[in-house]
């Protein structure tokens, strides 16, 4: 039986950029960093506590799914639980994430701040309602 | 903080087609299906007893140089756990999942455990694993070095 998701790729340009974005300004974990001979690097990271690892690939879209990093995604995004949206939302901000709105978002499902990586892929944080019946959009 | 992914992204070119291989073939739930007006349809899928949750967003995807799990380390799929890698095989291939990444068409035994790759109907790429005692050992220091 398939049990449970384990490692989730994300496409990137450049590997190193991408660790210090997830690194040094989201705070994620390095987790795995190797490269055998002839193959290309494993590099994975995770917040801190989270067993899914994100493999960050190194590759290119020749045909791009994503929305630019301004319009909405669309719903090709990543989502991320948070205990405080908006104390994430300051943090990052002051280490040079731009953020779609110029401030965290109320909705039926709790707090939310949309943002992209250092290769436009769509992020966001969720801080979740405490009581909620919504079954829609996170 | 930042304490856990709930949602990650499955871009597929139908959403209904991939909505049916997900659920009937390989056996996830349907999570959150709604459409708020002018809106993509927001559908969600997880795995019994996992919170995660993927979006099948309705998309197109084209990637230069598309390695797979046969890349060994370093390609781009997504990879999740089994406690039967032969098994899981033997009945998905019963129901038609395409198992033919790169060089491999089944599974095949690595020193940490047995794994095996496939693909859904839109290209993207999974690896299946079932770890042994090396590869559980193994998971474990690394967390508790953590």
């Amino acid at each position: 039986m398939i049990e449970k998701a384990t490692h989730v790729p994300i496409i990137v340009s450049d590997q190193d950029r991408a660790l210090q974005f997830y690194t040094e300004v989201l705070g994620f974990e390095k987790r795995q960093d190797y490269q055998q001979q002839g193959r290309p690097r494993y590099l994975t990271v995770s917040p801190k506590g989270e067993e899914i690892e994100f493999i960050v690939v190194k590759a290119e879209y020749v045909v791009d799914p994503r929305a630019s990093p301004l319009a909405d995604s669309g719903g090709n995004h990543w989502v991320f639980r948070t205990n405080d949206c908006r104390k994430d939302f300051e943090t990052l901000r002051a280490r040079g994430v731009k953020f779609k709105d110029p401030a965290p978002i109320e909705s039926p499902y709790g707090i939310t701040a949309y943002f992209t990586d250092s290769d436009g892929n769509h992020l966001s944080l969720l801080q979740p309602a405490q009581k909620t019946t919504w079954k829609g959009e996170a | 903080m930042i304490e856990r992914l709930t949602h990650a992204p499955l871009v597929v070119s139908d959403q209904e087609d991939a909505l049916k291989f997900y659920t009937d073939v390989l056996g996830f739930e349907k999570r959150a299906d709604y459409q708020r007006p002018g809106k993509p349809r927001w559908l969600t899928i997880g795995l019994k007893g996992q919170d995660l949750e993927f979006i099948l967003v309705q998309g197109e995807f084209k990637i230069e140089s598309h390695l797979g799990p046969e890349a060994g380390t370093g390609g781009i799929h997504f990879a999740f756990t089994t406690d039967d890698c032969q098994g899981d095989y033997e009945k998905l291939k019963a129901r038609g999942v395409n198992f033919r990444v790169g060089a491999y068409t089944k599974p095949v035994k690595q020193s940490w455990g047995t794994s095996v790759t496939f693909k859904d109907p839109d290209g993207n790429q999974f690896a299946l694993v079932q770890p042994n005692i090396v590869g559980k050992v193994y998971t474990a220091v690394s967390r508790l070095k953590r």
